[in-house]
């Protein structure tokens, strides 16, 4: 089997593993309880939440847990939307390449009256920024842009589109999923105010991510209760936080993967030339991207058919939107880039993760000549 | 929510198995399975996949005979979530599930097409607007014409498989010169080869139907040998995308009920009707005609008129004495002029002789030799020798003894 969907999700690090195996065997009992075992619990879930704020730049801020990114997207938007709208009309700027989680947001909230900006990006899914800046000229309640776009691994000067955001007084959103393992997070010196993070795309376990707030950001809950500091009711999971956690000990081991990663990328798309490719989405500047994605095109030919078509010879890859269930949609981000909806459909991700070897990238190439002529003869 | 198939849950196929008729040795089975594939062990293999019992029991038989098997399953259209769960569905999401599970449960891959667009367009759309010209299609045909002929098959041949097997109830083999003989299954409550009349030689060298030689008990038994849920399971029958209404209200839905005249066949207006879509030729009752003598003959309908005008008449005027069909496509070679064969012109119909009277550019006129009734237009008339499917075509035209 040849994994190369790390963009969908990881496979569970060994450390991981190891680490909630152990937890498992020790820990049970209710973080909230008194006792000796809860206290035990407690001492686990805290340390937990100590490791991931220190690896992605976070001390002095706050991780409130969550069942993964997409809740804390949700979070992040209704949280500080929520808090605002007392006093204040609410506005909110956005990019056109978010994950789908923050697509359903702006959905839900322009059916509640809410003002929401969607700036465009280019050809190689580069935020405008001219837009951006005009954008925020108006008084804006919150600002959210991804750190790392999932499906064409390029990344966004987070950095420099925060202080724009303050400069406006918005507060700054980053859903920073695709980020850790992948580029340096930092997030005290991006000075963001809210981040998005996940488990299962740095080899954690799936089910398991968290909000990061900065110092004194104040929010309101989705799920009200005493958990997380009043920020996420419900008992925690706490087998998942120490998977998050173990999955975020290694952020320094998958980043230091990446140029080689990067080399891995450039030749599986060198190798690929003879099955001549339309193109490659994304293609932008290496100091823009992360170097573990390859969204390429095969004209004519259905991304979704060739996913298949590499399932069956024991190769994972991703297309879009395509989705188990067959619903086969054309890509929104391969959209906002400006593609047609065939050739939107016709993208096809392949994402490394650092366990990647030169032999699979080898094996993938092997196979991939006869294939394609295979789709495109049908 | 409709259950999806448990994994693994008890089932009481004992039950099942008292009434099979004959659960063969497994290795016969494998023996069987082997001659209909024409392919090595080990070979790919797809299965076209509804999530019901009969194509989920081919893909259990084919990898109980060790094949290399993955399933497909096309997603025709979305359905109304309020009717979920009524019988006669096909392809709407909780059958694209079913067939899922069952994959799971056999360890083998499925995957779900997103054909909603194609259906519509190839196969919705054309079935509205003839119906409310006053043909009464079957789209049936053109689903297996375009849906499984061409759109599964193109995608199995793109997927490296050696052959797209189904579970429909027909039997197909390669004669001597190595092209395609489709006969009917031998399960008469079963066989379905008037529907798949449009296979061409080409496509019918590379399909593969399993159960033709098989009995439908014969199947549920091997099914539940073989760990597939047999039980509860819907048959497919009747249109599936109009499952919860009827054809009439379907059509009506989609265009609106088109009301019109009530003549007989010298053009006498006899009444009216609320929408040509709720009537179908050789219909006797619920024409809502004032009473006639009693004496009289009763009134069939023997036409529905494109203007929306339905014409009736005696039983009589109902024969057919020559039928055309178009768009004629033939499995095997096109036979001559003058050749006799049998005409069936409905699934379940009693096929009748005829004789080829003319045949150009995929029109055939063929005279039709004993009693025929209500061969209405846009109805598939299949074209047999023997229990041979031949061809077919749609009818176009068939002339009346009473005009």
């Amino acid at each position: 089997m040849i994994y190369l969907d790390a963009n969908a999700t990881t496979p569970l690090s060994q450390h991981v593993k190891e680490a909630m195996t152990a937890a498992m065997a020790q820990v049970f009992a209710n973080p909230s309880s008194l006792h000796a075992p809860g206290q035990m619990a407690r001492a686990h879930l805290e340390q937990a939440r100590a490791r991931v704020l220190n690896a992605v730049g976070g001390a002095g801020g706050k991780i409130v847990f969550t069942s993964g990114a997409t809740e804390a997207n949700a979070l992040a938007w209704h949280g500080v939307i929520t808090e605002r709208r007392v006093k204040h009309a609410v506005r909110v700027v956005t990019s056109a390449v978010e994950h789908p989680s923050i697509g359903e947001l702006v959905k839900k909230l322009r059916v509640g009256g809410v003002e929401v900006v969607v700036v465009p990006v280019d050809r190689q899914g580069r935020l405008n920024l001219t837009a951006y800046a005009e954008a925020l000229r108006e008084p804006t309640t919150l600002v959210s842009i991804l750190a790392v776009q999932n499906e064409l691994g390029g990344h966004y000067p987070i950095g420099e589109l925060a202080r724009m955001a303050h400069a406006a007084g918005a507060v700054f959103h980053c859903d920073a999923t695709q980020a850790p393992g992948r580029i340096a997070v930092d997030l005290n010196a991006w000075d963001v105010d809210l981040a998005s993070l996940s488990a299962h795309k740095v080899g954690g376990p799936p089910g398991i991510g968290a909000l990061w707030l900065r110092r004194g950001q104040q929010i309101q809950p989705l799920v009200a209760g005493h958990q997380e500091d009043g920020l996420r009711g419900g008992t925690e999971n706490l087998l998942g936080a120490i998977g998050m956690a173990a999955a975020f000990d290694e952020l320094a081991e998958r980043l230091a993967a990446m140029p080689r990663l990067r080399a891995l990328r450039d030749r599986l798309w060198q190798g690929m030339q003879a099955t001549e490719p339309l193109g490659r989405h994304g293609d932008v500047l290496a100091e823009e991207e992360t170097g573990h994605v390859l969204n390429v095109a095969w004209s004519g030919i259905d991304g979704a058919r060739v996913v298949r078509a590499l399932d069956l010879e024991n190769i994972c890859v991703s297309a879009g939107a395509a989705c188990a269930s067959g619903t086969h949609e054309p890509s929104h981000v391969l959209v906002a880039c400006g593609q047609s909806v065939a050739q939107a459909r016709a993208g096809v991700r392949f994402s490394l993760h650092s366990g990647t070897t030169e032999a699979e990238i080898a094996a993938v190439l092997r196979v991939l000549p006869g294939l394609i002529a295979r789709c495109r003869a049908s | 929510m409709t259950s999806c198939v448990s994994p693994r849950s008890p089932r009481p196929w004992t039950d099942l198995l008292a009434d099979t008729a004959d659960i063969r040795q497994s290795s016969d089975v494998i023996a069987e399975m082997r001659k209909i594939m024409r392919l090595p062990v080990g070979a790919r293999v797809a299965v076209a996949m509804s999530g019901g019992v009969d194509s989920s029991a081919v893909a259990a038989l084919l990898v109980e005979a060790g094949y290399e098997v993955f399933g497909l399953t096309a997603r025709l259209y979305d359905v109304d979530p309020t009717l979920i769960g009524r019988a006669g569905t096909c392809c709407a999401p909780e059958d694209a599930r079913d067939a899922r599970s069952v994959a799971w449960q056999l360890g083998i891959r499925h995957y779900t097409l997103d054909e909603r667009e194609v259906f519509a367009r190839v196969v919705i759309d054309r079935f509205v607007a003839d119906y409310d010209r006053g043909d009464t299609p079957n789209p049936c045909v053109e689903c297996n014409r375009t849906l499984k002929f061409e759109v599964l098959v193109q995608e199995a041949r793109a997927l490296g498989a050696q052959a797209l097997a189904t579970g429909h109830y027909a039997r197909l083999d390669l004669d001597e010169h190595g092209q395609p003989v489709l006969r009917r299954g031998v399960d008469p409550q079963k066989d379905q080869s008037y529907f798949l009349h449009p296979l061409s030689p080409e496509v019918g060298k590379f399909v593969r139907f399993p159960l033709g030689t098989w009995q439908k008990a014969q199947v549920r038994g091997h099914a539940a040998r073989l760990g597939v849920p047999v039980a509860n399971k819907r048959e497919s029958m009747d249109v599936c995308f109009v499952a919860a209404s009827t054809p009439a209200d379907f059509v009506a839905g989609h265009r609106g009920a088109r009301p019109g005249a009530i003549v007989d066949l010298a053009g006498t207006q006899l009444g009216r009707h609320a929408g040509i879509a709720g009537f179908a030729v050789g219909q006797r009752h619920g024409l809502g005609l004032p009473p006639q003598h009693p004496e009289a003959p009763p009134w069939y309908v023997v036409d529905k008129r494109p203007d929306g005008t339905i014409v009736v008449g005696p039983h009589e005027a109902l024969r057919a004495t020559t039928v055309q069909l178009r768009d004629l496509s033939w499995v095997g070679a096109e036979p001559p002029v003058d050749t006799e064969l049998l005409l069936q012109v409905r699934h379940r119909g009693k096929p009748v002789p005829a004789r080829i009277q003319q045949s150009a550019d995929g029109v055939v006129t063929l005279a039709v030799l004993d009693d025929l009734f209500a061969a209405g237009r846009g109805q598939s008339g299949v074209l047999f020798d023997g229990d041979r499917v031949l061809g077919g075509g749609i009818i176009s035209d068939a002339s009346r003894a009473v005009a």
